[in-house]
């Protein structure tokens, strides 16, 4: 049984393989390249996939997924032969491949459909029959379909797993439909554009890991932003003002997280509340004596647009150094929530909180904590996005919003705590953003992307983030 | 020990005790809202408040079943679904399909019921949290509905055109509400509605107990896409257009009022009548806050005012049940109706005591009040009296009689500030007094203290109040006068030498985020349980500052002037109200005596319920009129010049009208009482005690009434508060003596009046 599961296994990875290696040749022959270079990556690309999936699928045929074929072509043979006599090679490969095809009947009809709705606008739609369409549908299909197909086999980190496909898959179709995606400006600029969110994250998935919500975040973006241009225009100096503009983000952040945490379970709509507040509390003070309420003008500090711009330079380097902060922090708070005790800690205390108080650790000191940085954060956030827009606009944060949840959620976090990382918010972020900056490519405003990140958003929790069964509950 | 904490946690008065926070704000914010702007209490003006909550209220009442069915599910993309509504439907009407009154509402009903059966299913079956879903739902009704309609435009079908104009209170819009209100309530008696509460409260129990948790959720969404259906019904006919933006500001206020109401998110506690009064505080703040034209930052302000109300709701709601413990024995109904006398009594006051605004009102208001007047005189007095009236009043400027001579300019200076105003600070005055008093002598300590010395701040600042503060406000304007343009210290967004029309000064803005966070603490202390010895200290200290600022932000308001906004002793009069109720409870764990304070402050309440609605006509241009005695203001305290003749017959007869009403009710009452009247306000019937009550009152009242010649409306008005004032205080009487009857600190009580009626027939 397993050896029939192991050849039917491996001549799917085959077939795979030379599909994406043909595919990659293709790629290349359209595109120009030379031929020497078409085949070498054409070889090299078959050589890799054929390795993974090979090491993949021993590990599946012979672990987790073995078993269950098992089972289920053993009720088949018992049902049609009433023997334990195995059968011959071929006789059980089509056999394998009708039940992997029954199993697997809601891909199967998924594609079907999707093939059928590619079909439809292929005939409605003048121009768009063309061989990047195409090739970029047949992209997606196939990924889609592995991200899934796989999902199932994966106990964890499939969430990362199904975000790096679909990542990998974006930038593929992207490099096919949209001019210049793949050019260093528009990648810059997408660095640029993930490092805001992703540092806006950053709070948000420290938030959710203990089960709560920030949707302050935004409003202390906006707010840090005309704030800062606000204290900048009396004449402090620039280093003050971000100083005290932080410490006001901590402030907010540490009543956030009281709050918060004496009302358990509301989280949601204390900090919506509290970003109310704070954003008509610090319009309102930058009005004061001024002509022109709610707008403020100011002069941004040289350095503050050098850390943020697009045109900034890292020693010289041509990137803005806010693409090296936020990697930057991302390992650090990577590395640092999988090896030191506030890390641990905070796993433990998501993960259950009864278990943790039995270890003394103080559940107010790391929520509170969680919103204190989260706050604090945020107002960095609004105070790069000042460096890089050079003008104060409270409608800055409202993007981040929906956003730093989606980019926690589609990373594959638990919102209900415990689960997930900065990592996999990284993830996120970045798939957020190609996505986004794919969606303009082809010519979608904002209120399109925000329909299509509202759709994303359901089918790619539903693929890691169900719950369970009332009647598994009781 | 355990046993005996029980004993006392149990039961507490009603199964609706969560709705007294909204009930209190709700008529606070009433009275407020009239006396800043009486047109509220127009018909038109309710007219346009209807169709300007309407949205609101339904969208809370969407929310409200969703919330209930628990999981912690708030609707966010409410807001996004009537804007998806709203927008389809111009456009459908646009094109001519949907256009008919039965299309479009069944169009929109349907458009909500599927968009929350699918909301529904993705809930139950992908079993994604709710919050996910709604977030989901949020981001993409919200880009939908901009693809669809990229810009506000459109119009609403031609029938629907009349329904917004809002020049009536019985409009369409109010029809539908009606139906929401009553299908809910017919909902409340199905056992569905059990089913669903049980299940918001615990989803396990009520699958394993063989509730279909699953019909039960589907159908929660159902109701909710029903009323999410109407909430853009109303909102398209209140804009008559289409609008893709606007929808989705529902959201938030929909989920503010949701929990001002006092729905818990966490699920099975909720209700539509928590909702409609959370909804219309919503409004209401809205309302009182446009009224007070904060210029440039005024939706700032609003945005302030949303965000810190729906936090301080929420953290009420934690204490909701020491609350409810401190305030046992009081029924939601009860305050509801008690609240609900004053507030008759203030906009009564409001619409006929203060004037208009000079600009417009004055020949409406004259042209009513002549008509109310010449009506009251052919029911009350004869011909021969009322000649004599006029010609009296031509001279005592009581202002009863609105002679043509009063809306000539050069007579306005000399007419006379209501006489309602003054007596009604006596009154908060005098009793806080008595109650400072007591509280010293019994618990001395700094708590008293300081709550003196807020009074005496209080009542320093009323003299003080035109004459002069420090300058302080120049040396500010200096220090931050760097800055080109700085208006007034005191500008309340008025013209003045020099600035443009809506500058704000810097005081106002500091005060008001000053005064609402000192308003949310003095409110979160109070609310603290049984509170001890450290917590005493900062509520007082709270109370002081907020008193501190808000009698600044009073004084402030007052010196900007001459514009028709100045509330003046009104102002201050409320502030005074207002922290003095809020202070009670803080300070009430301190006086054993727990129901003298409740009687005091409905002795409070019904009085003045009464001095409002007995107070006497106030013709227009009397805010000028004020002002100008405003400068007199210190003579308040040695009673010379402001006030006109008829005051100490005004306030005897009702001084005297209460103590014979009193006197007249009590006995009778406590004779029938324990036997054959029952004071629980739901039981109706009529009893022979109250008929008693109000012939003998009727008999012995009148006579007083008309030497003081208070119009017979008011006398019947102020009469009838009376009567249901007697009655409720008793019932607050009895509640409380059997609640607390064998309770350690009330046994010292033996002496004290309560307990004394009911001596000898207790329980």
């Amino acid at each position: 049984m397993r050896r029939a599961g192991h050849d039917f296994y491996r001549w799917l990875g085959f077939a795979f393989a030379l599909l994406v290696a043909g595919g990659s040749a293709l790629l290349g022959w359209h595109e120009e390249i030379e031929v020497q270079y078409v085949l070498f990556y054409a070889v090299a690309t078959f050589a890799i996939v054929l390795w993974g999936w090979h090491h993949f699928s021993v590990r599946w045929v012979y672990g987790l997924d073995g078993a269950a074929l098992d089972s289920l072509s053993a009720k088949g043979v018992d049902r049609e032969n009433g023997s334990a006599k195995a059968p011959d090679e071929g006789q059980t490969k089509s056999r394998y491949a009708r039940l992997l095809v029954l199993r697997y009947k809601h891909v199967v009809i998924g594609v079907l459909l999707a093939l059928a709705l590619f079909l439809v606008v292929s005939f409605s739609i003048e121009d768009f029959y063309t061989t990047n369409n195409i090739v970029a549908s047949a992209v997606v299909a196939v990924f889609v379909t592995v991200a899934i197909v796989l999902n199932r086999t994966m106990t964890e980190n499939s969430s990362a797993f199904v975000g790096i496909a679909v990542l990998a898959g974006l930038f593929i179709v992207g490099s096919l439909v949209v001019d210049g995606f793949f050019a260093a400006i528009n990648v810059k600029s997408m660095l640029v554009f993930a490092s805001f969110l992703g540092l806006a994250c950053i709070g948000q998935t420290l938030v959710v890991l203990l089960g709560g919500l920030d949707l302050s975040i935004p409003f202390i973006i906006g707010s840090a932003n005309i704030g800062l241009l606000y204290l900048l225009g009396l004449g402090l100096p620039s280093w003050f003002a971000v100083v005290v503009v932080l410490l006001a983000g901590a402030v907010i952040g540490t009543l956030n997280g009281i709050l918060s945490f004496r009302l358990q379970g509301q989280a949601l709509i204390v900090t919506l509340g509290m970003g109310f507040a704070v954003a008509g509390g610090t319009q309102i003070l930058t009005s004061i004596g001024t002509r022109y309420s709610g707008n403020v003008f100011g002069v941004v500090p040289e350095w503050l647009t050098n850390i943020a711009a697009m045109n900034g330079r890292t020693f010289g380097l041509d990137f803005p150094p806010v693409i090296v902060i936020w990697l930057a922090a991302a390992v650090l708070l990577t590395l640092a929530m999988r090896n030191t005790v506030f890390g641990r800690n905070l796993y433990a205390l998501g993960g259950s909180r009864t278990a943790a108080r039995r270890l003394s650790i103080s559940e107010r000191k790391y929520w509170v904590g969680v919103y204190v940085a989260s706050g604090a954060i945020a107002a960095a956030t609004g105070t790069l996005l000042l460096g890089w827009s050079g003008g104060g606009f409270i409608g800055v944060g409202d993007p981040y919003l929906f956003m730093t949840l989606a980019a926690v959620v589609i990373g594959g976090t638990s919102l209900l705590g415990g689960w997930g990382g900065y990592g996999f918010t990284v993830i996120g972020v970045l798939v957020l953003q190609v996505l986004s900056s794919f969606l303009v490519g082809i010519g979608l405003s904002f209120e399109g992307q925000q329909f299509v990140f509202g759709l994303l958003i359901l089918p790619m929790v539903a693929m890691y983030a169900r719950s369970p069964h009332i009647r598994t509950q009781i | 020990m355990s046993l005996h904490g029980d004993r006392h946690t149990v039961a507490p008065s009603s199964a609706h005790s969560h709705l007294m926070i909204p009930i209190f704000l709700l008529f606070a914010l009433l009275v407020v809202a009239v006396l800043r702007s009486p047109s509220l209490v127009t018909s038109s003006g309710l007219g346009s408040a209807v169709i300007v909550a309407a949205p609101l209220i339904l969208a809370a009442f969407a929310l409200t079943p969703i919330a209930m069915a628990g999981r912690g599910g708030v609707d966010l993309s409410i807001g996004p679904l009537i804007g998806f509504i709203n927008v389809t439907l111009v456009q459908l009407n646009a094109e001519g399909i949907v256009t008919s009154v039965v299309d479009v509402f069944l169009y929109a009903l349907g458009v909500g019921v599927a968009y929350q059966i699918v909301m529904g299913l993705i809930i139950v079956y992908v079993r994604i949290q709710p919050i996910i879903v709604a977030l989901a739902g949020f981001l993409t009704l919200a880009g939908l509905n901009l693809v669809i309609l990229p810009r506000p435009g459109g119009v609403a079908p031609e029938w629907m055109q009349s329904w917004g104009l809002g020049v009536s209170i019985w409009s369409p819009v109010l029809a539908i509400l009606a139906v929401a209100v009553g299908a809910w309530f017919l909902f409340t008696r199905t056992a569905f509605y059990d089913h669903l509460r049980m299940m918001g409260a615990d989803e396990r129990t009520a699958y394993t107990a063989g509730v279909d948790v699953v019909a039960v959720r589907m159908g929660a969404h159902v109701i909710a896409g029903l009323y999410a259906g109407l909430a853009a019904l109303a909102f398209t006919s209140l804009i008559g257009s289409g609008d893709p933006t606007q929808g989705s500001t529902y959201t938030l206020m929909a989920v503010t009022a949701l929990v001002l109401g006092g729905t818990s998110l966490a699920g099975g506690r909720g209700s539509v009548t928590g909702s409609l009064l959370g909804a219309l505080n919503i409004y209401l703040i809205t309302y009182v806050l446009a009224t007070f034209h904060f210029g440039m930052v005024q939706s700032f302000v609003t945005q302030l005012a949303y965000g810190v109300i729906l936090v301080v709701a929420l953290l009420l709601t934690i204490f909701l049940p020491q609350v409810q413990r401190a305030i046992r024995g009081i029924s939601p109904y009860v305050l509801f109706v008690a609240l609900a006398l004053v507030a008759a009594g203030v906009v009564l006051y409001a619409q006929d005591d203060v004037a208009a605004p000079p600009s417009g009102g004055v020949a409406s208001l004259s042209a009513a009040s002549s008509a109310s007047l010449s009506e009251g005189s052919a029911t009350s007095l004869s011909a021969s009296s009322a000649t004599s009236l006029s010609a009296d009043s031509a001279t005592s400027l009581s202002g009863t009689s609105l002679s043509a001579s009063t809306l000539s300019p050069e007579t306005e200076g000399e007419l006379a500030a209501p006489t309602a105003t003054p007596i009604v600070i006596a009154t908060v005055i005098v009793a806080a007094a008595v109650f400072l008093a007591y509280l010293l002598w019994r618990h001395p300590g700094p708590a008293p203290v300081a709550l003196i010395a807020v009074t005496a701040l209080l009542m320093l600042g009323y003299s003080v109040h035109d004459g002069g503060l420090p300058t302080i406000g120049t040396d500010v304007a200096s220090w931050v006068g760097q800055r080109a343009a700085i208006p007034p210290f005191f500008a309340v967004g008025v013209a003045s030498a020099g600035m443009e029309d809506g500058a704000v000064g810097p005081l106002w803005l500091a005060i008001v985020p000053a005064g609402a966070i000192l308003v949310s603490t003095v409110l979160i202390f109070t609310a603290l349980p049984y509170p001890k010895r450290f917590r005493i200290g900062p509520a007082a200290l709270a109370f002081t500052a907020t008193a501190g600022a808000l009698a600044a932000l009073a004084l402030a308001y007052t010196r900007s002037g001459e514009d028709g906004l100045s509330p003046g002793v009104v102002g201050i009069a409320i502030v005074g109200i207002i922290l003095f109720v809020v202070a009670l409870p803080a300070f009430q764990r301190r006086v054993s005596d727990v129901t003298s304070v409740a009687l005091a402050l409905l002795a409070v309440a019904v009085l003045a319920a009464m001095l409002f609605a007995a107070g006497p006509q106030r013709p227009p241009g009397a805010i000028a009129a004020i002002d100008a005695h405003a400068t007199a203001a210190g003579e308040l305290t040695t009673g010379a010049g402001i006030l006109p003749d008829t005051f100490f017959v005004e306030a005897f007869s009702v001084l005297a009208a209460t103590v014979i009403l009193y006197l007249l009710a009590i006995p009778g009452v406590r004779r029938h009482a324990m036997h054959n009247v029952s004071f629980d306000p739901r039981v109706r019937g009529f009893s022979y005690t109250s008929i008693f009550i109000a012939v003998a009152a009727v008999v012995g009242l009148g006579a007083i009434f008309l030497v003081a010649d208070v119009r017979f409306w008011k006398f019947v008005v102020a009469l009838v508060a009376g009567v249901i004032g007697a009655k409720f205080a008793l019932h607050f009487l009895l509640d409380f003596r059997r609640k607390n009857a064998g309770r350690g600190p009330m046994g010292a009580n033996r002496r004290d009046f309560m307990l004394h009626i009911g001596d000898r027939a207790g329980p």
